[in-house]
């Protein structure tokens, strides 16, 4: 039960925010992950060995990691700890079931990462009430997806927002009214939105606390770190004057399929995409519309979601035209495994009901036999065996010179 | 459809079209046509089973419109000739480039046509549609 702050909201930012995020929706999935003394290091990185790979994060309870940190020092401080790699399209999909709930109770939603959101309460005290309605409000919005541990913050702007909710405690809300100053003076460092580097030599000038770094001159931290210093001080004295960009509402079209067996042959993953364009297509949001983007996310057999956006050149108002975007892409993508499911979902939907063609029959005519040919080229890996009549000597006698069959290139 | 060669196909290719194909012809004493052989014409895709009579003589489906010398490589007489002209062209270009052919546009006894000629510098004679 959420302990709301007795006061009105007016032009007040919410922070929800989700600790651990990463680590949360992988203890959904694994709930061993939240046994105590169970210590789990959450890795990110194209690289297979342990140098080339950081922490994106760790159970709540541990102690000397952060996010950002290499995997070799996060294992010599914590050796004993459970590695699991980071499934981000995973956490992104969970995430934004959570925005999109939110966004059905609140208008303005900004997403600014996995497991951080930021609300304009501007408003909504009209609408809901006192501002205990509107975190209760908001705190159930989250809590009906799944049971995340959450924490809300309320401030005069984002970075206090924020750092409300990261001072703030399970069940409670928090919110920072007055002078900033004796409020940040106290909480470290490694809340700023820095890189885990710039954190680090923080540390190394002894910058533990935000108080610290507000004591300086601007010039001073600016001269020492540069761009990030001007953000820092900024931040350390409770200036942000970042808008909040809410997410921008897009509609889309998704199909999903499950492949009878898990499979990295790509004639059966086209056959799969196509049958779920069709679908797609066939749908009625899909009616005479065209799609500029579509995005295959896959689970993969022991691995991490797979995904892949791919934009259109034009915009594909059939499954032929998509399928041929998509196996334009495809031909350049190595699949981490096998594909276990298959889903698509078509977005950048245009609302004209039809496209600009050329007047010219011959024009028009020409354009879809070079499409149709390019699409062949691509199925069958050479140019099509397909041929124009053309003109040669119409002129001359000899029967066999007046025409010749050309072969036709895309 | 072409069936597929297995090569690759080279882009911007030409093929002839209506190349002269040869024919077996019979000639009276005065050179004019008495009877053609045509060769069997060319399998269609899929259907290459060797000796397999594609055309019947004198026989066609019910509605369709015979468009082809149904010779099956036995000789035809010829009921009329039609029409008869002479092409004489490139003799500017030398012997070995010169085209001299006699052209006849034949009617078969079941009121198929062809049309042949004759190639006066090769002495051969060949199919051709104009």
């Amino acid at each position: 039960m959420y302990m709301p702050f007795p006061s009105t909201c007016n032009d007040a930012v919410a922070c929800l925010w989700l600790p651990h995020f990463a680590w949360q929706a992988e203890a959904l999935r694994k709930p061993g992950l939240k046994e105590p003394g169970c210590h789990a290091l959450i890795t990110t990185g194209s690289d297979g060995s342990p140098s080339g790979r950081v922490v994106l994060d760790h159970s709540p309870q541990m102690a000397g990691v952060l996010p950002g940190m290499s995997l070799n020092e996060a294992i010599a401080r914590q050796p004993h700890a459970q590695l699991v790699e980071a499934d981000p399209a995973h956490y992104e999909e969970l995430f934004n079931e959570v925005i999109s709930t939110l966004e059905q109770r609140v208008p303005d939603v900004e997403d600014a990462g996995p497991g951080l959101a930021y609300a304009s309460l501007r408003g909504l005290e009209r609408l809901y009430g006192d501002d205990a309605n509107l975190v209760r409000l908001l705190a159930s919005a989250i809590g009906s997806v799944s049971g995340f541990d959450l924490r809300i913050g309320v401030g005069p702007n984002k970075w206090l927002a924020h750092t409300a909710a990261a001072t703030g405690s399970q069940g409670r809300a928090r919110k920072v009214t007055g002078e900033p100053g004796r409020f940040l003076s106290a909480l470290p460092v490694d809340l700023l939105p820095v890189s885990y580097r710039l954190k680090h030599r923080l540390h190394s000038f002894g910058l533990d606390t935000l108080g610290k770094i507000a004591d300086l001159q601007r010039g001073a931290v600016e001269a020492q770190f540069g761009r990030d210093g001007g953000l820092i001080w900024n931040l350390a004295n409770g200036f942000d004057n970042s808008p909040l960009a809410p997410r921008r509402r897009q509609e889309a079209v998704f199909e999903r399929l499950d492949f009878p067996d898990a499979t990295v042959r790509l004639s059966m993953i086209l056959t799969g995409i196509e049958g779920l364009l069709s679908r797609a297509y066939g749908r009625q949001a899909m009616k005479d519309r065209y799609a500029r983007r579509v995005k295959l996310e896959a689970r993969i057999f022991r691995r991490p979601r797979w995904a892949l956006d791919v934009a259109f050149r034009e915009s594909a108002g059939s499954v032929s035209s998509a399928l041929f975007g998509i196996k334009a892409k495809l031909d350049t993508v190595t699949f981490p495994g096998p594909l276990e499911d298959l889903g698509i979902s078509l977005s950048g939907l245009t609302g004209e009901a039809g496209r600009q063609e050329s007047m010219w029959l011959d024009v028009r005519r020409d354009h879809d036999l070079r499409e149709s040919l390019a699409q062949m080229q691509v199925r069958l890996g050479n140019t099509p065996p397909i041929y124009q009549v053309r003109e040669i000597e119409p002129w001359s006698r000899v029967p066999e010179r007046r025409h010749a069959l050309v072969q036709l290139n895309p | 459809m072409v069936q597929g060669s297995g090569a690759q196909a080279r882009s911007r290719a030409i093929k002839p079209l209506n190349a002269p194909r040869s024919v077996e012809v019979k000639v009276d004493e005065s050179g004019v046509p008495m009877a053609v052989k045509a060769a069997p014409p060319i399998p269609a895709p899929g259907n290459t089973r060797p000796g397999r009579r594609v055309y019947r003589s004198g026989k066609r489906a019910p509605g369709s419109r015979l468009r082809r010398v149904a010779s099956d490589g036995e000789w035809m007489d010829v009921a009329s000739i039609e029409d008869i002209w002479k092409v004489n062209d490139q003799w500017w270009r030398g012997m070995e480039q010169e085209v001299e052919r006699v052209y006849y546009k034949l009617v078969f006894a079941n009121s198929q046509h062809i049309t042949v000629y004759h190639d006066l510098i090769g002495d051969r004679w060949f199919r051709q549609t104009e």
